[in-house]
């Protein structure tokens, strides 16, 4: 029956009729809401022997000059396999480095000698967090800041 | 940090298929600031499970994104499933109730009202947290075309409805020609990246136009002729009965045929009215009559025709022979 859905409308005309005045209030105004990014576009792309996986964007924290050609530029081309998968095939040049939930927001910072020790490695460094992938605040990668000596 | 256990239910519908790679995207919102960039953590080598029970750790706003991508195309990537965690927001329900029929997307005449039932909640007084943005939450309506806030809400409130035109939300001014569809949302009260709490969408079907045509209401007829019916935009589930009556007589109603519309709008065209003269059957004026009926609403007139019968043709004139 059309009107079944009408019946469960209870509210009196009174509360309607007080109501309806809102419409009055109704305005224009500057307004977005906010925007969802897909997946790719929040991802670096890793690519190695035809194949490829995702890593968040600002997870890998150290990327020597000679395997910047492990990041695809433009239209990555190959077979998207899972973490575990590309990371077993790709542990010669890969290091996993755990940071913590601060240092991924930038609230701590990596020590510069973890960071030099990091580069020592010669392999792209990326960050986890447990075992998930996550991106690091370029804060964390900034030099500790030093308190000021007073001056004597 | 607030710590909160919440339990993941996310579909892997897609997932299953061994071509395709599953991530959960979590995405924590540290500020909730406008423009604030987030902080990315990706759950990979998921297993398909139908529930994953997890302790967050949420200082503003997390996000939970459950995808799936295509193993050989990149750009195929399907956001599957989704869920929000606040430390402090408001939570927010809405829903809308028409005159059409209970579907799941409510639906109504461009013509008719509807309303909008809401709730909102845990609204926090505004000393009492760090980001004011969520101590008021805004009702606002959007069209293809024209976005309207039509209240600030301050304080929480319980089931509040209230009565809407379509009209005035859609704009436009002749009924005939408006549709589409609004959409209510209850939002952050923030005028850039404002969080949504509750959305509901109700479909504005346009209203109906029709004609009755073939007869003209200045003849005298002898024999009545057939008539046409045209309508458009007939209202889902309506009827348009086709009837005449005699003037001097409006309650003697004599149907003629009843055109049904299906579940959706529905076009009639060129319907013909034939053999009237079997239903009239005494001279003077007489009404045809296409009206629409089983909607929620009254039965409305689509058109009529109002035109004398006579049963003799008086004919003046002359025979003259000439030698």
């Amino acid at each position: 029956m059309k009107f079944a859905s009408l019946t469960a409308l209870t509210v009196s005309f009174a509360a309607i009729l007080a109501s309806y005045s809102s419409l009055h209030a109704e305005s224009e105004r500057g307004f977005s809401k906010r925007e969802k990014k897909g997946l790719l576009e929040t991802s670096t792309i890793l690519q190695s022997r035809g194949k490829i996986a995702l890593v968040p964007q600002g997870a890998i924290i150290v990327l020597p000059k000679n395997l910047q050609n492990k990041i695809a530029t433009g239209k990555a081309k190959g077979q998207l396999v899972s973490w575990k998968k590309f990371l077993s095939a790709n542990g010669s040049w890969i290091h996993m480095y755990p940071v913590t939930f601060d240092q991924a927001i930038g609230k701590k910072t990596i020590t510069q000698e973890q960071l030099k020790s990091l580069r020592q490695l010669n392999k792209i460094v990326i960050a986890r967090r447990g075992s998930n992938l996550v991106s690091v605040s370029p804060k964390a990668l900034e030099p500790e800041e030093k308190e000021d000596k007073p001056s004597q | 940090m607030k710590i909160i256990y919440t339990t993941l239910l996310l579909s892997t519908i897609a997932s299953s298929a061994s071509e395709y790679v599953n991530y959960i995207r979590e995405s924590h919102f540290i500020t909730g600031k406008p423009g604030e960039i987030p902080h990315y953590e990706y759950h990979t080598d998921i297993q398909n499970v139908d529930g994953a029970k997890g302790k967050l750790g949420v200082l503003n706003k997390t996000v939970y994104d459950l995808f799936v991508i295509d193993q050989n195309d990149l750009s195929k990537e399907y956001p599957l499933d989704s869920k929000t965690v606040y430390t402090h927001a408001p939570t927010a329900e809405l829903s809308i109730i028409s005159d059409g029929p209970a579907t799941s997307e409510p639906f109504t005449r461009a013509d008719k009202p509807f309303y909008v039932t809401y709730t909102v909640q845990n609204l926090t007084p505004i000393s009492d947290i760090a980001d004011p943005r969520f101590n008021s939450v805004v009702l606002m309506s959007e069209t293809s075309n024209k976005r309207l806030t039509l209240s600030t809400i301050d304080d929480d409130l319980k089931a509040k409805t209230v009565r809407y035109m379509p009209m005035p939300l859609m704009g436009g001014s002749d009924a005939t020609k408006v549709s589409g569809s609004i959409n209510f949302t209850i939002n952050e009260n923030a005028e850039i990246d404002a969080d949504e709490f509750a959305s509901q969408d109700v479909k504005i079907l346009p209203k109906h136009v029709g004609s009755l045509s073939g007869i003209d209401s200045s003849e005298r007829y002898f024999k009545v002729p057939d008539a046409t019916f045209n309508i458009s935009n007939m209202y889902p589930g309506s009827t348009a009965r086709i009837y005449v009556y005699p003037n001097n007589n409006p309650s003697d109603e004599r149907t003629i045929k009843n055109i049904l519309a299906n579940q959706e709008l529905t076009d009639i065209k060129d319907s013909v009215i034939a053999n009237l003269d079997e239903l009239i059957d005494e001279k003077g004026v007489w009404t045809l009559v296409a009206q629409l009926t089983e909607t929620p609403w009254e039965d409305e007139m689509i058109d009529q025709v109002s035109f004398t019968k006579v049963t003799n043709l008086k004919v003046r004139g002359n025979i003259s022979t000439q030698k």
